[in-house]
């Protein structure tokens, strides 16, 4: 199996979340179209059911640098949360974080953003108390 | 489960030691094969509905979504059967030659694209109306002697390398390769969809790993009989070159001479640029070359709507706005001239006819160009489309159009159960209404198990959505005969 | 499937040995299916006295499936996207395997030469080119200058 460069995984995941393949329950898309090193990315994550997120959209930054599909992509909230792998004061998700310390290069940003609406379900994290809604780091 | 698909795996494959005894048992033992799977698919069809129900692995649930969860798994094992049954149909197994090719690919392109009907194409190839997959050169030249062309082609493997380092397979457990099943390699506390996912995932690895120890089997017995024919062959030198005193082989390796006069006239093929022994398949249309390996390639689009040009700036379209009956797949054009319709025929070699219905290979003796005029003679070349190997191009068709039916008929329903007044409105599965096959996304949007929902408008909603289905369906009917050709 | 193709060797000898005027494609050492492409603007066009990058990918199904091409510089063209993405049949739905890596960028220096509005991937460059074709062309000859000017040698 060949590897794709860069840029050309990118322009693949670009249009996968351009055309709504992909689930529901998060988005992604250039932060600015004219960028052709499609490095900044947005996220969103839709808070999953059961739990203190629920009904809530979370905003994120993604920046995919140079090295990206090989090394993993820098992730920041920018909607407050409070979850362990998010830094309190800068929103970033830290590095860590099991998706992203353990990253493949099969791996894309819709699995981050998965990953991470998972951890926001999971037993040890849905009942956290969440700030308010609308908050940003 | 039983030991019905145990045997599969025992019988092919792991200790492969089938005597190639010669042609037509081999070709027998093909076939049986096939009947076989066909067989056991078969009895599986019918026993494990039974099966599922007494194991009672499933017994919490009421009985009627027992018995739909159970149909369904049958049928995913029925899937992963046939893709097994396709996999090893696609081994090249060295005593399966004509005229010095084989029945199976080298293997230039991807396993997931050699999605063709293999008994059609080993059919064809065996009656000589398509090229055998010869195995390729990477490259000719001019100036090799008999004796170093030879050499090189004894040097050939059956099937090209493998890619062992797939990353996709690196962390997927696989198990006894020899038991049937692997339900025990499944973390059971996953959702059920995570199961089935990596269900789906254990059964890709196990079948790679599966094809490169059939292939190996095979290019260990090949390569066997090669030494084994080595010496038979110094031992046949020095009986001269009198046939009838040599020592009989009974095997499946081509002569020098065959392996000479094979690979000293090929040439390349002008898509994969690997060298072939001549004859080629020809383009109908305008009469290029084309190796068996790159014509199995050429099929119809993937079906699709008329025009899609898969702009990638283009506003998101969603399929379910569109009229399934519209998707359309048009058969492939020629890749040299684009002439549409693209078909091949094939004049099989007039200096040989060896291996499947032919002389044994290893008996082979050049003679010098027949002067005789057998052009008239000659039975008039078949053309073989690119249908023709992709027998299955309209079922496909037919199931994606009735797929966006289904998924625009459940958008519908999702659509008209949001727009009704009622919070708790409780969408009650759908079961009892026949003809409405209602997937679970659907009724996955309940929230309260109360139907406090009023009569009228839960026949509504199933009215609006039989009606669009059957809408659809006569729309299909009528449609299908304009856009299908016959 | 485990080494590159004998196919893609060859076309790249072949492009290094006997390249196509105006054009160099050149494989990354460390992937030898991705290309770094220069394409210089088609003499009497917009585009004329510029040189353009562009990448190009063979991927796993090539030449089945087409190869993926991108402009790296930036160019006002109707078929060409802010991305870089460009419109082209060949590239899509008129791919055939009997097509390769030098007809695909031949095929694009045409594309340079004979922009085609009437079936844009930029949407508002093929406007713009429609209703004020001197306008856009200059515009196209400024961002020529501006992004694609050569290397002195």
């Amino acid at each position: 199996m060949s590897k794709v460069p860069r840029n050309f995984r990118l322009l693949e995941e670009l249009e996968k979340g351009e055309k709504g393949f992909g689930p529901e329950s998060c988005s992604y898309g250039l932060a600015d179209s004219d960028d052709i090193t499609m490095t900044k990315w947005n996220g969103t994550i839709l808070g999953p059911p059961h739990s203190n997120h629920e009904n809530r959209i979370y905003s994120l930054s993604i920046e995919c640098g140079p090295n990206y599909p090989d090394s993993p992509p820098k992730v920041t909230f920018i909607s407050k949360i409070n979850l362990p792998c998010v830094n309190q004061t800068t929103g970033e998700v830290q590095t860590d974080f099991h998706t992203l310390r353990d990253w493949k290069r099969a791996y894309t940003m819709e699995t981050l953003l998965l990953d991470l609406r998972k951890e926001m379900a999971t037993p040890a994290n849905k009942k956290l108390r969440q700030p308010k809604e609308g908050e940003t780091f | 489960m039983g030991n019905v698909p145990g045997k599969i795996d025992q019988e092919d494959g792991y200790n492969d030691s089938r005597p190639n005894s010669s042609h037509s048992a081999s070709s027998l033992a093909d076939k049986q094969y096939d009947d076989e799977i066909t067989s056991r698919v078969r009895t599986r069809h019918t026993t494990s509905l039974v099966n599922n129900i007494l194991s009672g692995n499933n017994t919490r649930s009421r009985a009627s979504s027992n018995i739909s969860g159970s149909s369904r798994r049958k049928t995913s094992r029925e899937k992963e059967l046939a893709k097994e049954a396709h996999a090893k149909q696609l081994v090249v197994r060295c005593n399966e030659t004509v005229d010095g090719g084989f029945l199976a690919p080298f293997g230039c392109y991807s396993f997931e694209k050699l999605d063709y009907d293999t008994t059609v194409i080993k059919n064809l190839i065996t009656k000589r109306k398509l090229a055998p997959f010869y195995t390729p050169l990477q490259d000719f030249d001019e100036s090799w002697t008999r004796d170093e062309l030879i050499k090189i082609v004894d040097g050939l493997p059956l099937h090209d390398t493998f890619d062992e380092k797939l990353e996709e397979f690196e962390d997927v457990p696989i198990g006894n390769l020899r038991k049937p099943t692997y339900n025990d390699l499944i973390d059971k506390s996953l959702s059920k969809k995570e199961q089935r996912r990596m269900h789906a995932k254990i059964f890709r690895a196990r079948l790679y790993k599966k094809r490169i120890l059939w292939q190996e089997n095979e290019n260990e017995s090949f390569l066997e009989k090669k030494l084994e024919m080595r010496q038979l062959g110094n031992k046949a030198n020095s009986f001269g070159d009198d046939n009838s005193n040599r020592p009989k082989t009974n095997y499946h390796l081509p002569t020098d001479d065959l392996k000479y006069t094979l690979y000293k006239n090929g040439s390349e093929c002008p898509i994969c640029f690997l060298y072939f022994p001549e004859p080629f398949n020809y383009s109908k249309c305008c009469q290029q070359p084309i190796c068996t390996e790159c014509f199995v390639q050429i099929k119809r689009a993937d079906p699709h709507f008329p025009h899609d040009d898969v702009d990638p700036t283009d506003p998101p379209t969603n399929d379910n706005e569109k009229d399934p009956n519209l998707l359309t797949s048009e058969p492939a054009n020629c890749p040299y001239c684009a002439t549409a319709d693209f078909s091949i025929t094939y004049q099989p070699p007039k200096n040989r006819k060896t291996g499947l219905g032919g002389i044994s290979p290893d008996i082979y003796v050049y003679k010098v160009a027949t002067t005789e005029k057998t052009n008239a003679n000659q039975p008039p070349a078949s053309v073989i489309t690119s249908d023709t190997i992709r027998p299955s191009w309209e079922t496909k068709l037919n199931k994606e159009r009735s797929r966006l039916v289904r998924r625009s008929a459940n958008a519908t329903a999702i659509h008209i159960s949001n727009r009704l007044i009622d919070p708790n409105h409780s969408s009650r599965r759908n079961t009892g209404h026949s003809g409405t096959p209602i997937q679970e996304e659907s009724t996955s949007t309940s929230r309260s198990p109360e139907p406090t929902i009023n009569e009228i408008e839960d026949q509504m909603v199933r009215e609006a959505i039989r009606l669009s289905l059957e809408d659809q369906d006569n729309q299909k009917k009528s449609k299908n005969k304009t856009i299908l050709r016959p | 499937m485990a080494s590159l193709p004998k196919r893609i060797i060859k076309e790249t000898e072949k492009l290094v040995s006997d390249p196509v005027p105006g054009i160099t494609a050149e494989p990354h050492d460390d992937n030898l299916r991705y290309f770094q492409v220069t394409i210089e603007g088609p003499e009497q066009s917009p585009y004329e006295d510029g040189v353009f990058k562009l990448e190009l990918f063979l991927p796993d199904d090539y030449p089945m499936e087409a190869p993926k091409v991108r402009f790296l510089t930036k160019i006002y063209h109707p078929n060409i996207d802010r991305l870089g993405r460009i419109c082209l049949d060949v590239l899509k739905t008129n791919w055939s395997p009997a097509l390769q890596i030098r007809t695909v960028l031949l095929s694009i220096q045409a594309l340079l030469a004979s922009p085609n509005p009437n079936d844009p991937l930029a949407n508002d460059v093929a406007e713009d080119w429609i209703k004020n074709e001197e306008g856009a062309k200059a515009k196209a000859r400024e961002w020529t200058k501006l992004y694609a000017k050569k290397k002195p040698e």
